[in-house]
Formats: structure tokens, C-alpha cells, sequence
């Protein structure tokens, strides 16, 4: 699947893309205030703290907000418009942008909001893998 | 007439507009030419008289500073521009008046081309694929990630609203009101783009662009120019009958809370949720209170900002907004009348520069049809915690 594609430049955000090729996410944590923290950046924006590891999340979560495209921005998108980009909330106290499998009515706001979702990593752009959601069963 | 600080020490003397316009009818810098030549014309004096240039929106909405200069022949020791978004219109006016305040300028022109028409002829939509802001490490600055076709300053407004409607528990179709009743004004004032009338059913059967937005909760894709003249009170009862004081002012916030389309609080994005704690600091500079204001003119480049904006300077608690606007409140003859030459969303989108004009026509009772009764305060807010109140005379 084609998708615009991130922006990655390499310098603090390439473990992320690293982990996320072996389809792991990890996320930023401060070693000092031991908060995560994104979206990606050189210093814990709680504590200003330098020294932090790539800690692994657990990789599920609610959809708390969502919203669906009905016009085109991307040509990438235009085959599969419209379509529902969601906000995701994780356990450890982030939120995530990412699209979501598995959602039958687009427009049930009671149903989407508060869904349970897991990770799972889609293969776009010949080879990059990135963070998506699907309805957890 | 007492003056609080910075509070009531400058003026606006002289507003001018070109016209506004869906299509695009003239180049950049005959729209600036205009705005100013009226300006300037309604206070008798030549260019000269302008010795500082504050411009928000440069390229690639607009004109930048230099090429204003350049163009319009102007000769200036005081000079700033802001990154070319709409946000600034209160911190630029605020430092017009900062800079008159200290001495460091006496007569400034904030100017301002915003070419929305002539942008969308060439490019087609504000956001997507031509938009190299998306592609920052961080997205675009509404929250913009294209890798997941979160698209366009619009994607970010739409995820403000529809956490603020499943939030709140609202069904969305409250907005009609506020859309409609920017319309009717702007049905009133020979200056708006859009002259059409529009009706609640035509409204509620309009298409998503993203939902849960329709293109009537946008802002009109105008092409327009407007200029500001800035002074010191004690210059301005010379230069013109009915000096606008600014009588009060707040500025722009930022961190992690701020979301220019959200309450600090909703809840999207990287915001916390939780219940925001209005103030009041601009109106208490100018020495009065909510009740004294005649209407607010905010920055509503899209629906959801009006909403944030109206419950951030605590007109209601967050959450209440959809409900207080109901039932004639935000008219011309209601309580609180907001938006009064149609907006952005009707009468055009200058980034808040028309809302300005508007004020400065209102507080000097020239509005017409559109006239709120004996006006003698105003307020122009933004949903980023920033305000400015002008005043017909300064207590």
C-alpha cells in the first residue's frame, strides 16, 4: 500500500523506525521523571531530562476520537475514500494517530469511540513498516 | 479618562479595506494598495505619515514585508513579520501598540494581503499534497499526518469537534446556528464575499468534507487586503473623530495544552483532559467587565475555534457552548453578538484583520443595517488565550 510518506530524519526518531521494522513499537521514557513522551524529541518535555530509553509499550489501546475523510488530499487515499483516521489511547498515557481495521459503520459514533484496539504493522511504501490498529475481538 | 499601563495608551486611528472577493480580481499588490490608500485617506495624510510595518501573513498566503515596502513606496524604522499563519492578529497588533507604547515608533501600519482565492486557483486545497508543512517531523501545525491521510488544517478542526461533540454528548446539527447566524449578518454588510442566503435545512443536508465538518464550518477561501493604522491616544484625538482605543489586551499562549482549534482540556492530540479555568485579564486592563461588551469578534477560521473561543474567555463553562448560542443569543439583537460582519465563514477569511475593521466601524456606529445599538466596547478573541478590547472611550 502507498502512503505519504514521514518524514524521518535520522537523527533521534531512528531507533523508533528501527523497532518499528522489527514490528515492535517503542516509545520515548525519561530515565529521570520515567514518563513516556511523544511525539518524538531530544528532552523529556516534563522534565527536560537528556537521558531516556526506547521502552516497549504494550501495544493496545481505545480509540478515543476519530474522524473520516469524505474528500481527497492525498492521491494515496483516493482509492479507499472514505476513510477514518482515529486517535488512539494507550495504557501508558499517550495518544497516537493511526487509521483502524475492522470498523463496520464509519459514522456509529457510539460504537467507535471507546473501542478496543491492538497494534498490528503495516508494510507500506515498498518496505517501511508503520504502527496501525485493528478492533481487538 | 484613566489609562491602565499599556491599557488605553495607543489607538486605532485609520482602517481600509480592498474588496472581498471569491474569485481572484486583482494582483497582491493592488489589494494592499487599496487597503491602504483608504486608510490613510480617511485621516487626511500622505505615506510618510507610517514609520512602522507589522505584516502576519507574508508569503505564501500573502505579501511580505519587504515587497509592501517596495510596492507602496513606504519608508519605515520599525518593521516585523510573523510566520505566515493567521494566529498572529493579536500579538501583532498588541506589539503595533507596544511599539507606540515605548517609543520605539509612533504611527503603525499593520497590513496585511491574504490570497486565499488566488492560492486555491493555482494549488487547489489548503493542505495535501502540495503542503510542505505536513511533512515536518512533528505534522502539520494542526496536527497534520499525512502518512495516516490526517490532511489539511480542516483534519485537525475536525478532530477538535468531534471530540467535542462526543465529549459533551451533542449530535452536531447545534452548529446550524452558529453558521446561520454569521451568515445573516454578513447578508447585512456590503463588504462580505459570500451573498447568499442559507437555510437550516440546506445547511443540515450538506455533505461532510470531514466529518463531522461541512464546508459551511469553513472559513470562505477569499482574496482581500486590510489595513490597520495604529497611534498614540494623545495623536489620535488629533487625527480622526472617533478614536478605537485599545483598552485591553492578553496575549497568545503556547505548550502542551494549546491546540489552536481546541479548549486547553478537550483532550486531543497531546492535550490533558480537563476542565479549563477561564479569565479575564484582558478586559480587566481595559477596567471592565463581560457585561459592559456590546459583541466579540473571533477568529473562526473554522467552527470548532468559535466554540473554544467563547468558552475559554468564559461566556459559558466548557462543554456549553453548542447550547448558549442557541435562541438569538450571538445576534445583532442578542446578548452577546458575536462575529457581527459574518466571519470567516461569511464574509471573509483576513485572519482576523476584518474581524478588527469591524470593530473599528462598529465602536465608531457606522456599521449600518448591522449596527449593534450604541456600542462602546468590543472584544477581538482567539482561541490560543488571546484578546484585545477596544473601546469608544477609555474609563
Amino acid at each position: 500500500m502507498k502512503r505519504p510518506p514521514p518524514f524521518i530524519s535520522k537523527f533521534e526518531d531512528a531507533p523508533f523506525w528501527e523497532y518499528c521494522n522489527k514490528e515492535q513499537l517503542h516509545i520515548q521514557k525519561c530515565k529521570d521523571c520515567n514518563q513516556f513522551w511523544w511525539p518524538i524529541g531530544p528532552v523529556c518535555p516534563s522534565c527536560m531530562g537528556e537521558s531516556y530509553e526506547w521502552s516497549p509499550v504494550k501495544g493496545e489501546g481505545l480509540i478515543t476520537n476519530y474522524v473520516v475523510y469524505h474528500k481527497v488530499y492525498y492521491p494515496e487515499f483516493e482509492s479507499r475514500t472514505p476513510y477514518l483516521v482515529a486517535e488512539i489511547g494507550l495504557p501508558e498515557g499517550l495518544r497516537l494517530v493511526g487509521n483502524v481495521e475492522g470498523i463496520k459503520d464509519l459514522h456509529d459514533r457510539k460504537s467507535i469511540v471507546g473501542a478496543k484496539v491492538r497494534i498490528y504493522f503495516e508494510e507500506c511504501n515498498d518496505g517501511l513498516k508503520i504502527p496501525q490498529w485493528r478492533i481487538a475481538e | 479618562m484613566a489609562q491602565r499601563g499599556i491599557g488605553g495608551s495607543t489607538a486605532i486611528v485609520a482602517v481600509g479595506t480592498s474588496p472581498f472577493t471569491m474569485k481572484p480580481i486583482m494582483s497582491n499588490e493592488a489589494l494592499a494598495a487599496e487597503s491602504l490608500k483608504k486608510a490613510l485617506a480617511s485621516i487626511n495624510k500622505p505615506k510618510d505619515f507610517i514609520d512602522g510595518i507589522i505584516v502576519t501573513t507574508g508569503f505564501p498566503l500573502g505579501l511580505d514585508y519587504d515587497r509592501i515596502a517596495k510596492a507602496l513606496g513606504l519608508n519605515v524604522q520599525f518593521t516585523f513579520q510573523t510566520w505566515s499563519h493567521g494566529r498572529f492578529t493579536n500579538p501583532a497588533i498588541q506589539l503595533a501598540a507596544m511599539a507606540v507604547h515605548t517609543g520605539m515608533a509612533e504611527n503603525v501600519l499593520c497590513i496585511n494581503v491574504c490570497a486565499f482565492a488566488k492560492r486555491k486557483e493555482r494549488g487547489g486545497a489548503i493542505g495535501g499534497k502540495e503542503s510542505a508543512e505536513e511533512k515536518r517531523i512533528e505534522g502539520g501545525a494542526h496536527g497534520e499526518q499525512p502518512l495516516y491521510g490526517l490532511a489539511a488544517p480542516m483534519g485537525g478542526a475536525a478532530i477538535a469537534m468531534q471530540k467535542y461533540l462526543s465529549r459533551y454528548g451533542y449530535s452536531g446539527d447545534e452548529i446550524a446556528t452558529l453558521v446561520l447566524t454569521q451568515r445573516e449578518h454578513a447578508l447585512l454588510n456590503p463588504n462580505a464575499a459570500m451573498k447568499k442566503p442559507l437555510t437550516r435545512e440546506e445547511y443540515l443536508s450538506s455533505p461532510y468534507v470531514i466529518e463531522p465538518l461541512r464546508k459551511y464550518d469553513c472559513s470562505l477561501p477569499t482574496d482581500g487586503a486590510a489595513s490597520v493604522i495604529v497611534t498614540s491616544s494623545e495623536r489620535a484625538k488629533d487625527l480622526c473623530e472617533v478614536p478605537v482605543y485599545m483598552s485591553g489586551m492578553q496575549p497568545m499562549h503556547a505548550g502542551k495544552n494549546e491546540h489552536s482549534f481546541a479548549l486547553p482540556g478537550l483532550g486531543i492530540f497531546i492535550q490533558d483532559e480537563f476542565d479549563y479555568k477561564a479569565n479575564d485579564k484582558a478586559l480587566e486592563m481595559a477596567g471592565i467587565t463581560k457585561k459592559d461588551l456590546n459583541g466579540l469578534q473571533i477568529y473562526d477560521a473554522f467552527v470548532p475555534q468559535t466554540i473554544a473561543t467563547i468558552e475559554r474567555f468564559g461566556f459559558c463553562q466548557p462543554g456549553e457552548c453548542l447550547s448558549w448560542i442557541q435562541n438569538g443569543r450571538i445576534g445583532l439583537k442578542g446578548e452577546m453578538p458575536v462575529n457581527t460582519s459574518g466571519g470567516f465563514l461569511s464574509e471573509a477569511h483576513m485572519v482576523g484583520w476584518n474581524n478588527i475593521v469591524e470593530i473599528v466601524h462598529q465602536l465608531r456606529h457606522e456599521a449600518g443595517p448591522r449596527q449593534v445599538p450604541n456600542a462602546q466596547h468590543m472584544m477581538y478573541a482567539h482561541s490560543s488565550g488571546d484578546a484585545t478590547v477596544f473601546s469608544r472611550e477609555v474609563r
